[in-house]
């Protein structure tokens, strides 16, 4: 049967010369992928280079002082993108987009509850990163004594929407073309900020800076674990085009948490040594201008085109006969609310919050259902199939993951409700807890072994799926 | 499925297509072409370079190690 004939998709989406590639929903077959473990590594590099990673390290910095900061950063970074480094498996076997391997969790309509958290994040996170491109872009050509003018939206929109939605318009391969010669580059520039601050104020200087003891370690490990699952909704669609899942795995784990440890211990520096926050501060201070308004720019068109295409895919899967253009070009317009109302913006922490409760039982109950109970198989047709297949579950949810999800979103709220401005949330013996557990990283692995603990019971509402699941391996 | 199934269930989509053309619902053929056009995918997408969770535990427990190992060095010094 003619793939073109069906399901809206079109054969020239898995064939990699095609101008068509990777923009369906068809499993991308393994002789069809694009990127090998080194392009993998590179584009989660560039997803993580970021002026939030940068922040992330200034955070805490002045709590735990320099080796402090170092020893936190190696630890939460290398622990937390352990978590969506594993939850992008799925689709790097398979070669379907993260929701459509979702439904093997979550039923076929449950996954649609991940699509609805990663389109709504995105509305956010998309705006707020053009908004910072827009900020940074006018301040430094203001520092350069360039005229007024129009700076803001020209920066924020042209490379915070335009120019990421014309290059997903073109094809989601120009990401992997982007991050290849410009995120090396990134990184030259990220190890200068580095040197620069440590020639300029000496090792011994900026380590022996007292801590204040502001936040805990326990705090910043939180942080730097929370920062990293955040990754969870976006993993699947882009390790899709591995050509191995060990490329997959090690280009996500390696690449991540090599950014989010070099960035953040950069970041941490500078605050310490200049006493601000604000990336664009110490980069001026340190006469690097030009290379932070890159590091921005370049970092904003790569994010918010991998975000995109992630939203685009979600979508997809949702509507699998929507076009694809229209749909990359349509999810970036309510980010455009996000660049322009600040109080949006100053209420998305709360948001990131409450979301981030949401995402990390959520994709703890998946690597629990994927990794401990199918042990790595799921039925491929059965991923597109509808009422019926074994993905089905109860009018196409999985009550059992649903459950699991929900006691997750309540332990988080106890255990980390009390990090949130929410003051409803503040629970003392939650934060009593906190100290001795944090948060998120316990959440995700109480959910995947409570969800694999209840499958083990033989419910049958997950039982049902399992023999499917077998037979799927079959050749 | 097995991509042996394919012949059976384009026997039965042709079966249901001319059901369907006196009864006007496409529905169930539409699931089943869905079938068809997936299982023409078994045993052709898996890279290979399986990462099993043996290897993913070694890498927490490698990180653990990392996280105990420098807190561990960090308080005494």
């Amino acid at each position: 049967m003619a793939i073109d004939d069906a399901m809206g998709t079109s054969s020239g989406e898995i064939i990699p010369s095609s101008s068509d590639y990777g923009e369906g929903l068809l499993p991308i077959p393994a002789v069809d992928r694009y990127a090998g473990t080194g392009l993998m590594f590179w584009l989660w590099c560039g997803g993580n280079i970021l002026l939030t990673t940068f922040v992330l390290g200034g955070y805490y910095a002045a709590a735990l002082g320099a080796v402090g900061m170092i020893v936190v950063t190696f630890a939460g970074g290398l622990i937390g993108n352990l978590f969506p480094s594993m939850s992008g498996l799925r689709s790097a076997r398979y070669g379907v987009d993260e929701y459509v391997g979702m439904r093997s969790s979550f039923g076929t309509f449950g996954a649609y509850v991940g699509i609805i958290m990663l389109v709504v994040i995105n509305f956010g996170w998309v705006g707020i990163l053009s908004s910072i491109a827009g900020h940074s872009g006018a301040a430094a050509l203001h520092a350069y004594n360039f005229s007024n003018f129009h700076w803001y939206t020209i920066f924020a929109l042209g490379c915070g929407i335009v120019l990421p939605v014309g290059m997903l318009y073109i094809s989601p391969k120009t990401v992997f073309a982007l991050v290849k010669f410009t995120v090396p580059l990134l990184i030259l520039f990220a190890l200068l900020l580095l040197w620069k601050q440590l020639s300029h104020y000496g090792w011994h200087e900026i380590s022996s800076i007292k801590a204040n003891h502001s936040v805990s370690w326990q705090y910043a490990i939180e942080a730097n674990v929370a920062y990293a699952v955040s990754w969870f909704p976006y993993m699947g669609a882009w390790n899709r085009f591995a050509k191995s899942e060990r490329g997959a795995f090690w280009g996500a784990w390696l690449g991540l948490s090599f950014i989010a440890i070099l960035f953040a211990i950069v970041g941490g520096i500078a605050t310490l040594t200049t006493g601000s926050g604000d990336p664009s501060v110490w980069a001026t201070k340190s006469g690097l201008g030009i290379p932070a308004l890159l590091i921005i720019i370049l970092s904003t068109l790569i994010n918010n085109a991998m975000l995109l295409y992630c939203s685009a895919m979600g979508i997809k899967t949702a509507f699998p006969k929507a076009n694809y253009h229209w749909i990359v070009g349509l999810v970036a317009l309510p980010s455009i609310f996000f660049i322009y109302l600040g109080t949006l913006q100053s209420n998305f922490d709360t948001i990131l919050t409450v979301v981030g409760a949401l995402i990390a039982p959520y994709w703890g109950v998946a690597l629990g259902d994927y990794f401990l109970l199918r042990r790595q198989r799921v039925d491929l047709v059965g991923l597109y199939q509808g009422e019926g297949g074994p993905y089905w579950f109860k009018r196409g949810f999985n009550p059992v993951a649903f459950g699991v999800w929900g006691v997750g979103i309540v332990m988080w709220l106890f255990l980390g409700g009390w990090t949130s401005y929410v003051s409803w949330l503040h629970f003392n013996s939650g934060e009593k807890v906190f100290t001795y557990l944090t948060a998120t990283a316990p959440v995700i692995i109480f959910c995947a072994l409570a969800y694999w603990a209840l499958g083990m019971m033989g419910l049958t509402t997950i039982s049902r799926s399992m023999p499917a699941a077998t037979e799927g391996t079959s050749k | 499925m097995d991509v042996n199934e394919i012949p059976m269930l384009l026997r039965r989509g042709a079966m249901m297509s001319q059901n369907d053309a006196g009864e006007g619902n496409s529905t169930g053929r539409e699931d089943l072409v869905h079938q068809v056009v997936i299982a023409q995918f078994v045993g052709k997408v898996e890279p290979g370079g399986e990462v099993n969770l043996a290897t993913v535990l070694g890498t927490f427990a490698f990180s653990l190690l990392v996280v105990f190992g420098t807190t561990t060095w960090w308080m005494l010094h």
